[in-house]
Parts: structure tokens; sequence; C-alpha cells
């Protein structure tokens, strides 16, 4: 097809004010912030102290700092376990809402249920279970005489460990079995009941069929959350502050900390490593995504 | 080779939006070993459901199936045997090949499961590759075959067990016309070859007459009528079965029509007139001039160039499809005389 | 055991599990909140029905329960109309229209939405108190439309690509602009993908939680996730009942919405993160 010149810089011209208010609102409220998060780091911000250029300073300070490693270990720890978790509890979610059952349209319900609730707001719920004296793990633990003395979930570094991956797992893994759900069912069921004919039981149509199949959309799914688990602040935040004794303190949470005391550059440098650290994660998803196939 | 048989089966779904849904009521048949046998019907009929249940993959919900002596389903006895105790092979509409495995793979999957040593997988795979002419495909991926190809690839994988009975559903209706009538033919004769007990499904009656050493007819979980070809298409048990048979379609003709025959066709005095009609096939008439023949009617198009000689006509108040090849000189609109032999008019009860 | 014996009973396990699993919290949050003594499971406790704890958050002013409620539904749906809106424009010309930078657009906005926040708040926090918003509903529905606006872009890029594009060209013969088309004839047929984004990106802004802590300092622009988080007692002792009851009252609104439109937000969902 043939078109003018001006007609080109018409439909160029529309696009690009149709595209303008995504793009101010992204550029002012994300772009700005993290180059400005990513100059700060360079400087001394300190409330009361005059700015100062510092080059990598605080980085050199960071990585020679014991309690950046330790965060540093913590959320890397932290993303390993409850990521595996959570695929493993979403994997056997999304397969027993694929079956047929009684209810399912129910289920699906209340499957979203811990997903849709703030974790800021279920996190006060987990911090009454867990509680030493009066919560309901604990009383279960004695009463079934698992241990004879209460756990210290939220006082102990394992213990605390324990306690947010717990919570996290059950905040999260909705959303896990709601994607893999969708992998599932694009899979052609004449598939299943070929491999019936074919003389499977359920373990091999399982490994040799659901799990090759659903590879992919699995690839998505676990980078997606590791890019989220990475950066996790809400549920630690309010359950364990990051403690004790900063055992459970995640990169978020530590950055987090040096705002609130002021050193903004200090934090904005931590803050750096957790964009990097996620930034890996994104540029994996964006190449395993198929983004740009999906666009054209 | 084996033959199947089937008593009163029946299936019920549950379903939350449509309720009890009762896909089979209570089929009777016998299904010759060797032979090859077409489900016949309608989009909906059960077809589908009643494969799934002779193969295994689903539980009827009433009756039992026997492979030659064995039971292998029974809702009384709580027997139920599976796809691989009966030892069945199948071949779906979507052809159903594992896409992360290549054609090799896929020809190889049930020998793998079965456990054969490589030796005899590789040999056996050889075989029905060479049967099917796909061996230049075996390294493949079944996404980048073509769709006749992967057809092959499906029917290869159902062969190479050398099953009891081979399970077709609708395997050639994604295939184009012309491709469906080579692979109709090839079918035919690897299951002659073979000796497979088969049973096809399809909702195509060109397919099942063409293919069929029997058919049976299904509509709404019931059989109509069960026969060879030839059976069926001549002597149709009811009116349903007249229709769905044969193409261009049987003729109906209104009872008001035979009303008006009646001094010369009075077979039909013991008929209450008004519960029957008439049906005639489209070559058994012939187009005749005017008043020479057991009716008039008036030519309203002919079919197009090229293809079969068809005559679109009007007689008394009813359409009329002829397949005649000798006409004369006769052109749109002119009046003419139709012409056929009483036994040719077939009788059925008005339904429905 | 027979094959499907063992699968019946793996499902009906697996049922069982799942209902105490996703429920027990939130049963749990609601049993507490009807409770007078949060710490009946203690000998020397017991559980006593009350509803004195609703009634107590509900009425007194000290709690704020309804400020934040109010504050974080006019922020999140705020948030979630405009990042709807903003989306539905920038993919329907992606779609449509040819341009440099059609794929690089959508592309750079779903990095940005791997930025994390920590990354952006505390830059942020500087922008927010210069632009004198801190405290104010601006402080959070800006930054919280970039929060659901990757997702709300792939949602609505995959609805608009599956319309046939002869629509607009057939409005564009009938002499209608850009944006008429996008709203007579493109958004009208969209409605299934605009609910299930503007519902997505609703939960989001309603669940966030950084931005809120750092940029509003009380009830006059707190959120409900920060009112509950920072809930404490005014004499040391945790008052579990009040903040069960509170957490009961504040998640109604999004139980509501998945019981309501379950099937949306799903869709929504795999759209946004399968697909893209
Ligand atoms: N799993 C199921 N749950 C509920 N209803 C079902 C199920 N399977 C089949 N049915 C119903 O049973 C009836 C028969 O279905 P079936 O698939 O056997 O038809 P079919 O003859 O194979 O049709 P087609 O030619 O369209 O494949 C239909 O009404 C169908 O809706
Ligand atoms: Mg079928």
């Amino acid at each position: 097809m043939e078109r003018s010149k001006t007609n080109i810089s018409d439909e160029t011209k529309t696009a690009y004010l149709f595209n303008a208010p995504l793009i101010i609102v992204a550029v002012v409220f994300v772009l700005v912030p993290v180059i400005g998060t990513i100059v700060t780091s360079l400087m001394r911000d300190v409330t009361f102290l005059p700015e100062k250029f510092l080059a990598v300073e605080n980085y050199q300070r960071l990585f020679s700092d014991r309690h950046f490693y330790e965060s540093l270990q913590f959320t890397l720890l932290f993303v390993v376990v409850s990521v595996s978790f959570e695929l493993v509890f979403g994997l056997a979610f999304a397969l027993l809402l694929n079956e047929t059952l009684p209810f399912r349209g129910f289920l699906r319900v209340v499957i979203l249920i811990p997903w849709v609730i703030p974790i800021a707001i279920s996190a006060r719920v987990w911090e009454l279970i867990y509680n030493f004296n009066y919560g309901i793990f604990n009383y279960i633990i004695l009463q079934l005489g698992i241990s004879d003395q209460p756990v210290s979930w939220l006082g102990s570094s394992v213990g605390a460990f324990i306690a947010v991956v717990i919570s996290d797992v059950w905040k999260t893994t909705p959303f896990m079995a709601i994607i893999l759900l969708t992998g599932l069912s694009a899979i052609n069921s004449d598939l299943y009941k070929q491999a019936k004919v074919d003389g499977t039981n359920f373990l091999q149509r399982f490994f040799m069929i659901t799990l090759p199949l659903l590879k992919p959309v699995l690839i998505v799914a676990l980078l997606f959350r590791s890019i989220d688990a990475i950066r996790i602040f809400d549920l630690i935040y309010v359950l364990t502050g990051g403690g004790p004794g900063g055992s459970t303190s995640s990169l978020s949470i530590y950055a987090f900390n040096y705002y609130v005391s002021g050193d903004f550059g200090y934090g904005s440098a931590v803050s750096v490593i957790v964009f990097l650290a996620a930034g890996l994660l994104s540029v994996l998803y964006i190449k395993f995504g198929k983004f740009r196939e999906t666009l054209q | 080779m084996i033959d199947i048989k089937i008593k009163n089966v029946r299936k019920n779904f549950f379903t939350v939006k449509r309720g009890k849904v009762e896909a089979l009521k209570g089929i009777d048949l016998e299904i010759p070993a060797g032979k090859f046998f077409v489900l016949l019907g309608p989009s909906g009929c059960g077809k589908s459901t009643l494969l799934n249940i002779i193969a295994g993959i689903e539980k009827p919900s009433e009756g039992e199936i026997y492979f030659g002596e064995k039971l292998v389903a029974s809702s009384n006895k709580k027997i139920f045997l599976s796809p691989k105790e009966r030892d069945v092979a199948m071949v779906f509409q979507s052809y159903a090949l594992y896409p992360h495995l290549s054609v090799y793979d896929n020809i190889a999957f049930p020998l793998k499961i079965a456990k054969l040593d490589k030796n005899k997988i590789d040999r056996k795979v050889n075989w029905a590759a060479d049967i099917l002419e796909i061996e230049s495909l075996l390294g493949a991926k079944p996404g980048e075959l073509s769709g006749g190809q992967r057809q092959r690839v499906a029917l290869g994988r159902a062969i190479v067990r050398e099953p009891n009975l081979l399970l077709l559903d609708e395997p050639l209706s994604n295939l184009d016309a012309l491709l469906r009538i080579t692979m109709r033919s090839e079918l035919r004769s690897i299951q002659r070859k073979l000796e497979l007990t088969t049973i096809y499904v399809t909702h195509d009656q060109t397919e099942a007459m063409s293919l069929g050493d029997k058919i049976a007819v299904l509509k709404d979980g019931v059989v109509q009528q069960i026969g060879t070809p030839e059976e069926i298409y001549n002597d149709p048990i009811n009116l349903f079965v007249a229709k769905f048979i044969g193409s261009p379609p049987m003729n109906i003709l209104d009872g008001k029509l035979a009303e008006k025959i009646n001094d010369k066709l009075n077979f039909l005095k013991d008929k209450n007139i008004n519960d029957v009609v008439a049906g005639i096939r489209p070559e058994k008439i012939n187009i005749v001039k005017k008043d020479e023949g057991v009716i008039n009617g008036k030519l309203k198009m002919t079919g197009p160039p090229g293809g079969e000689p068809l005559y679109y006509l009007e007689a008394e108040g009813n359409e009329i499809l002829a397949k005649s090849s000798e006409i004369g000189n006769i052109k749109e609109n002119d009046e003419v005389g139709l012409k056929f032999g009483k036994d040719d008019l077939l009788i059925f009860d008005r339904e429905n | 055991m027979r094959e499907d014996e063992i699968i019946k009973l793996l499902k009906a396990v697996g049922v069982i599990f799942l209902l105490i699993f996703c429920l027990f919290p939130f049963l749990w949050m609601i049993f507490i909140s009807v409770n007078k003594n949060p710490d009946f499971l203690s000998p020397q406790s017991e559980f006593v029905l009350t509803f004195k704890n609703y009634f107590e958050v509900a009425t007194s002013n000290k709690f704020h329960l309804w400020d934040y409620l109010v504050n974080s539904l006019v922020v999140s749906i705020a948030s979630a109309i405009l990042a709807t809106f903003f989306a539905s424009l920038s993919a329907y010309s992606i779609t449509r229209l040819r341009f440099p930078g059609r794929i690089v657009i959508p592309l750079i906005l779903l990095g940005f939405s791997m930025f994390p926040q920590i990354a952006i708040v505390g830059y942020l926090f500087g922008m927010i108190t210069d632009f004198g918003w801190l405290n104010t509903y601006a402080a959070l529905i800006f930054p919280y439309i970039t929060l659901g606006l990757p997702l709300a872009l792939w949602i609505m890029l995959s609805y608009f690509s599956q319309l046939s594009t002869e629509l607009d060209k057939a409005a564009l013969i009938d002499g209608a602009s850009r944006l008429q088309i996008l709203f007579k004839v493109i958004l009208p047929l969209s409605l299934p993908a605009l609910f299930s984004t503007f519902m997505l990106t609703l939960i989001y802004s309603f669940n966030e939680f950084l931005f809120a802590l750092m940029l509003t300092t009380d009830y006059h622009g707190r959120t409900i996730p920060v009112g509950i988080a920072l809930f404490e007692g005014l004499h040391g002792q945790i008052p579990w009942g009040y903040i069960m009851a509170a957490a009961v009252i504040a998640v109604i609104p999004v139980l509501l919405l998945i019981a309501l439109f379950q099937k949306y937000i799903i869709q929504g969902l795999t759209e946004g993160a399968v697909k893209g």
C-alpha cells in the first residue's frame, strides 16, 4: 500500500499522543526515581549533612559490610526455598483444579483468597498464629506432642526464617497455581486419552507428557516469582521487622532501614543491588517469555 | 483379531449447566473380528463417548463389553479394564501427537511404555513407517508436519503395537477433500492387510459407505440401524436413516402426494395416509415427457455444469431432486414427467 | 489399589488440603475477631463469643478504620481507572498504528515494572515531598498507575490484537478519528478485557504497602494495609481482637471482587503473565 509522507507522520503523531500518558507517568514515577536512586547511591546524602559526591565509596562500604552479606544471603536463600515450595504446591493445586471436580468454581475462588488479601494484613494474622504463648501453631505442636517446648517462631532466626517462608508460600502459591493452570488447560486433552491408550499410568503421564509440555510456562512462572521474591518487603516488615537480630532482614528491608535513618546514599546503594539482581532475572524472563513473538 | 460385543451400554454425564446428560441410551452392538465397523451419526449423538468406553478411557454407567470371551467392562460386576489391559490403539481427530517428541519417538512411545527392548522397538517403528511411507519423517517434530503427514504418524503409532482393536475417531476430518479420499482407500487397504478389527467413527456418510464392512447409525445415543452399506442405503429402517444416508439426499414427498398417486400405488391402503411419508432416491427418478411418468412436475433448475447431472424439479408442492442421465431436449420451466418404479418408493412413518 | 482409585483418593486429599491451606489463616482471622480473648489457647483463658471488636473498631474514631478504607478505595479505584485507560490508549496505537517504537515501547515498560519498589521509593519520597504531595491521594495514585501498568498493557494488547482491524478500516472510511474509533468501536467491544484489567490493577493497588508506608503519614492519606500493619495498642498489649476485626472489614471489598468476578480475574492474570 502506498502512503503519502504527511500520512505517515500523522499516524506517528497520533501514536505518540496515544502513548504519551503512559510514558509520562512511567518516566516521572519510575525512570526518574530509579535514575535518582542510582545517582544518590554515588553521593553522600545523609540528612543534616551537606551532599557530597563520593563516586563508589558507598559501594566499597557495602562490600565490606558484614550485615549486607548476611542480608544478601538471607534474601537469596529465601528466594530459592520459598519459590521451590510455591512451585510444588502451585503445581499440585493446578493439577487438581485442572481435573473435573465438584465445586471446581468454588475452589477457584477459594484459591484466590490468599493472593487477594493484602499481605500486610495477613501478616498480622500470621503474627498471631506464630505467637509464642497462645499461637495456634505452638498449641498444635504441644497438643500433638511433636515437642514438649513451644517453638520460638519469631524469636529465633531459624524459626523466623521458616515463619517467613510459610507465610510467603501461603500468599503466593495461588498465583503460581493459576498461571500453571492456564498452562495445563492449554494441553490438548486428547493427548492424555492417547497416552492412556498407549498404556501409561498416571505417574508416567505426569512425567512424560504434562511436565515437558508445561516446561515453558513453568520457567516463566518461576522467573516471574523469583523477581518478585527477591524484592520481598511487606511481609517481613510486618511479621518480623527483619529480626530477630537482623536475621530475616531482606535486601529491601536493609535498604529501607537506611532510608528511615536518613542515610539515603547508602540505602540507595543497597537498592541498586536489589535492582541489579531483579534486572538480571528480568532479562532472563523477557528472553524466555517470548514477548516479541506475542507482539508480532 | 478379536470380536467385540457391547451389551446394553449406557452413559450418563452429570454437568452443572445441563444436569444429567444421557449420552448413550442402551447400545447393543456386535463387531465381527477383522472387520471394518463404522459408527455413523450426526454431531453430539454419542459416537466419541461410545468409542472412549470401548477403549477404556471412559467407564460405562451401565452395561457390559466383551473382547472375544473376555469381559472387559461391566457396571454390575465392577469390572473395568484399562486401555493397556484391553490392548487397544486409537487415533484421534486432533491426531494427539506428542508435540515434544519426534515422529520416531511418537511411534515408539507405546512400545517403550510396554518396555520392549530397543532393537525390537526399532524394527517395529521401521515396519510401521514403511507401511505408511513416512520413513523420511522419523526425525521431525509433529509441529513441522502437514496435516496428512500427521495423520500418517498417528496411524503409524496405532498400528505399531499390532493391537487387538483399532479405534479411529473421525481421523480424516481435518484433511482437505482430496487427501481425505486418498487416505480413505489407504486406510482401508492397511486394515485389510493387517486384518485389524477396526471401529471407525464419523459423521460423514460418504466416508462410512466407502469404508465400512458394516455400519451402525446412531442418533441421540440410540442405535438406529446396523447393516452393510448396501442394506442401509437401499433399505433404511426409518426416515432419519433415509435422510442421513445418500448424497444428494433422498427426496421426501409429503403425504399429500401419496394420496394423489394412491390409485397407482395401492400398497399404501392399509396405512393412514397422514402418518407416512414417501422417500425416493434422486437416481431412481427418470425425467420423461409430460404425462409419461408417474407424476408431472416442472423443471426449475439444472445442476452445475461439469458435475453430476442434477435436476431440481417441483411437483405437487414438493421440491424434488433427480439424477437422471438422459433427459432429451428439456429446458428450465418446461413441464415434464417423473418416472420411477413403485419398489423404489420407500414409505416411512412420519417422525416427530 | 487400581489407578483410578488412587487418583480419586489423591483428588480427595488434594481438595481437603487446598481448603485448609487457603482458608485456615482467613478463618482464623474471623475466629479471633469474634473472640473476647485472643489468648484463649493458653490454659488460663477461654473462648468467649463477642462482636464488641467490630463495634469498637467501626465506631471509635481513634482507629480511623473508615478513613483508611476510604483512602484505599479512592486511591486504588482512581489508579485502576487511569491505568486501564492509559493502557488502552497505548495498546490501541501499538496494535493499530505503525510508528517507530511500536515494539520497543511495551518492552521498555515491561522492563520498568521489574524495577524493585525499594529502588524507587527513596528518591520518590524526595520528589513527592518537593511536589508537596506527601500524605495526599496524588502521592499514591500516580505511582500506583505504574504498578499495574505492564499487566494492564499486556492484557489490552492481547485482547486488541484479536479484534479484526477491518473494524478500524471501516470506521476510518466513515470518517472517524482514531480517538473516536477507540471510544466508539474498540472499547465497547473490549469490555471483558477492560474489566479484567481494571480489577487486577485495583487489587494490585489495594495490596500495595511500601509506597503507602513511605509516602503517607497519617489517616489523611494512609491506606488500610499500612493502617492495620501499624495498628498497635495504647498500653503495650497488642489488641488482636481489634486488629482482626479491622482486617476482616478491610478484606471484604476484595473478597467480594473475587467471589463475583473470579473468571475475569483469572483470565486477566493468565493473559498478563502467560501469554505475555
Ligand atoms: N465429559 C462430558 N461431560 C458432559 N457431557 C459430555 C461429556 N462428553 C460428552 N458429553 C455429551 O454427550 C453427548 C455425546 O457426545 P460425544 O462427544 O460422544 O458426541 P459425538 O457423537 O462424538 O459428536 P461429534 O461428532 O461432535 O464429535 C453430547 O451431548 C455431549 O455434550
Ligand atoms: Mg466426537
